[in-house]
């Protein structure tokens, strides 16, 4: 990255603030398309204790394991 | 975990997608230094990043992926969106998200990470390529470093914690991922294909422990063998661990990708406790009724015992002990091949029959049935003669379980099977189990249980053929005691006889109980049994006088002798006498030895 690119990024963003306001700024970021959220993750077969015992890669061959924060992660 | 927030992201709780003052310090750092010190990315804009595979380089990219951070923070909560980072974020090769990282690298799952693990997953995604521990390790120790110095600065972490991580070694190796009960895994996926997780049954530890067993098992052995091992507790119906070879690679000559626990086979003698339950639940025999171990034949059907040998009268425990084919063939000639099929349908398995009839044969093993199938039906001698579905899902329907025999002539089969001898160097009585060997050396069986658990072993050739050389029940049957020994150290007792259950010698048993002979069978004679030699069987003879000469060979004396049913003469030591007064036309001379066995002949006098 380099120094042009952040400061054309930092104008172009203080211009759209300045130009369309609020609203149409909202109504930019609403109209965004956004990417498919849900993606494949691997199968995973577990034992009776809800250990691991076998997971797949997706279809592309890479391994992407489902993960639920809240497991892991304690608030800051 | 939440040093990703303070070092990625530090107000990642309140911004709303993109953080403005970050960004303001990123730009100013940049301008200041000349360089980049600090990204001004945050956690949702790299969610975005990830998300739609874009770089993180060009203003248009960035830009878009800030508009996509802030709709992202419109419609999903923070968690949400810190879930899609850990799921998507890069950790070197085709890793994504953390707990593929954790896996791969550490070799468990991302829960209680030290913090020289997660100082690592940290860096990782910032740098994949050029980070990754197994190609470039020392880049990755530095990068983990520095995080960990930015910990200390950002006081997340104390002085000497941090110490303590900075000496932890950076992995080296990717670890492979988790491949325990590959073929059931299979099976899982195979009948529950939209399914994303799967809960068995199977306990991981036990697992791992009986698929090192199988493979530890076939060492020495000619190498297309392959070996299957299940055990199931019999209390909860519940499959415990299930080996489907020695291995699923498919390098080896073992065709291990061939699940031997569902493949039919034949059962060799398994299945012969199940001809001795039902002769007991019928009231057809006690253990303690004699039976005779002799040659017999029935229509085109001759059995044989292993050896060839015959032992003549002994109990029934003892002919099932030995697992003798004659007697377990004559009770069930008694008892009727299709009932034997239908307790095994009813224990709800599914037999596999070469023709449409069933034969005597099935009592030794003539019928198709898998290492799961065989676990199931002695499951239910360990439930005391009620049956039920083995389940492998956690989350399967509990199955009724249904009676098939009574209880107390389960209990007998458990008692005479406990009183097997058990392989060299295994505790006598600890397990009630049968060893098998089909025809022609084909598969090799040992199935047992105690009053919990149940499990089998089966070894053989995958595709059926037969194995040249030693190899026989000795060889899955220390397999099998091996299994239980691995699943725990003490047996649970096998259950104390019902109160219905008869304890008598043979001399105290009912009349009816205390010898079986076979309805159907025609004993041959045996090579000593008296033999009427003249006159020949169905000769026409001149009546000579009123007198009719007789001879016998073999048998023991005294012999009695009748004709036409009537006894003439008895007590007789000489092997030649007359019978007199035998009318015109046909008559039926008969001689009986000593021992009750008898020689007769039908002749015509003129």
């Amino acid at each position: 990255m380099h120094r042009p690119d952040r400061l054309i990024l930092c104008a172009a963003l203080i211009l759209l603030c300045a130009a369309f306001g609020r609203d149409q700024f909202d109504q930019w970021v609403d109209a965004t398309e956004l990417p498919v959220l849900a993606s494949e993750t691997s199968i995973e077969v577990r034992d009776r204790n809800a250990e691991l015992l076998r997971v797949y890669t997706v279809a592309d061959g890479r391994w992407r394991l489902a993960v639920t924060p809240h497991r892991w992660i304690r608030p800051l | 975990m939440n040093m990703l927030i303070a070092y990625e992201d530090q107000r990642f709780y309140s911004h709303s997608g993109v953080d403005l003052r970050a960004i303001l310090r990123a730009i100013g750092q940049a301008a200041w230094n000349g360089q980049i010190i600090s990204g001004g990315s945050t956690l949702s804009m790299q969610v975005a990043r990830l998300l739609e595979e874009s770089g993180t380089g060009r203003w248009k990219g960035k830009l878009r992926q800030m508009r996509v951070a802030w709709a992202l923070e419109r419609q999903l909560s923070k968690e949400q969106i810190l879930q899609l980072y850990l799921t998507h974020a890069p950790y070197g090769g085709n890793l994504e998200g953390v707990r593929a990282a954790t896996l791969s690298w550490f070799g468990k799952e991302p829960n209680r990470l030290t913090p020289a693990e997660a100082a690592l997953l940290i860096a990782l995604p910032q740098s994949p390529k050029a980070r990754r521990p197994d190609r470039n390790r020392a880049a990755a120790e530095q990068a983990r470093d520095r995080i960990l110095d930015r910990m200390v600065g950002l006081s997340a972490l104390d002085q000497s914690t941090a110490q303590a991580a900075l000496s932890e070694p950076v992995p080296n190796t990717r670890r492979q991922f988790p491949a325990l009960a590959p073929h059931m895994a299979d099976l899982a996926l195979r009948t529950r294909p939209e399914a994303g997780t799967h809960q068995l049954t199977l306990e991981r530890t036990l697992q791992i422990s009986l698929e090192t067993l199988a493979k530890s098992a076939l060492r020495g052995l000619p190498n297309d063998l392959s070996i299957a091992i299940v055990v199931a507790d019999h209390t909860t119906g519940e499959i415990l661990a299930s080996v489907g070879s020695a291995g699923y690679e498919a390098q080896t000559t073992r065709q291990g990708f061939v699940d031997m626990t569902r493949a039919k086979r034949s059962p060799g003698s398994t299945l012969k406790p199940f001809v001795y339950a039902m002769a007991f639940d019928r009231g057809l025999a006690h253990p303690q009724t004699l039976i005779n171990d002799r040659p017999v034949a029935f229509e085109r059907y001759a059995p044989q015992n292993f050896d060839g040998a015959f032992r003549g009268e002994l109990p029934v425990a003892e002919a099932l002990r030995q697992s003798l084919n004659i007697p377990v063939v004559l009770l069930l000639d008694q008892i009727g091949p299709a009932h034997l099929l239908d307790v095994m349908r009813r224990a709800h398995i599914n037999p596999d029959l070469p023709g449409d009839q069933a034969g005597l044969a099935v009592a030794l093993g003539g019928v198709g049935v898998s290492l799961s199938e065989l676990v199931q039906l002695y499951a239910m001698l360990g439930q005391g003669g009620e049956a039920r579905v083995l389940q492998w899902r956690k989350d399967g329907e509990q199955a009724e379980a249904s009676r098939v025999l009574n209880r107390s002539a389960t209990w007998h089969i458990g008692d005479i099977l406990a009183g097997l001898a058990p392989p060299a160097g295994a505790p006598a009585r600890r397990l009630a189990y049968k060893t098998g060997t089909s025809y022609g050396h084909r598969d090799t069986w040992a199935i047992g249980y105690d009053g919990r658990h149940v499990a089998g072993v089966w070894i053989g050739r995958p595709d059926g053929t037969p194995v040249p050389g030693a190899f026989g029940g000795d060889l899955a049957a220390p397999v099998l005691f091996e299994a239980f020994q691995r699943l725990k150290p003490e047996a649970d007792p096998l259950p104390p006889p019902p109160p219905e259950t008869l304890m008598l010698a043979t001399a105290q048993l009912p009349q009816p109980l205390r010898r079986f002979i076979g309805r159907n069978a025609v004993f041959r004679a045996a090579p000593d049994a008296p033999k009427l030699t003249f006159p020949p069987n169905g000769a026409t003879l001149a009546q000579l006088d009123g007198v009719v000469p007789v001879k016998v060979r073999d048998g023991t004396p005294p012999f009695s002798w009748l004709a036409n049913g009537q006894l003439i003469e008895a007590g007789l030591y000489r092997r030649e006498t007359t019978l007199p007064d035998l009318g015109r036309g046909f008559s039926q001379l008969s001689v009986i030895d000593a021992e009750g066995r008898a020689s007769r002949v039908t002749v015509q006098i003129e």
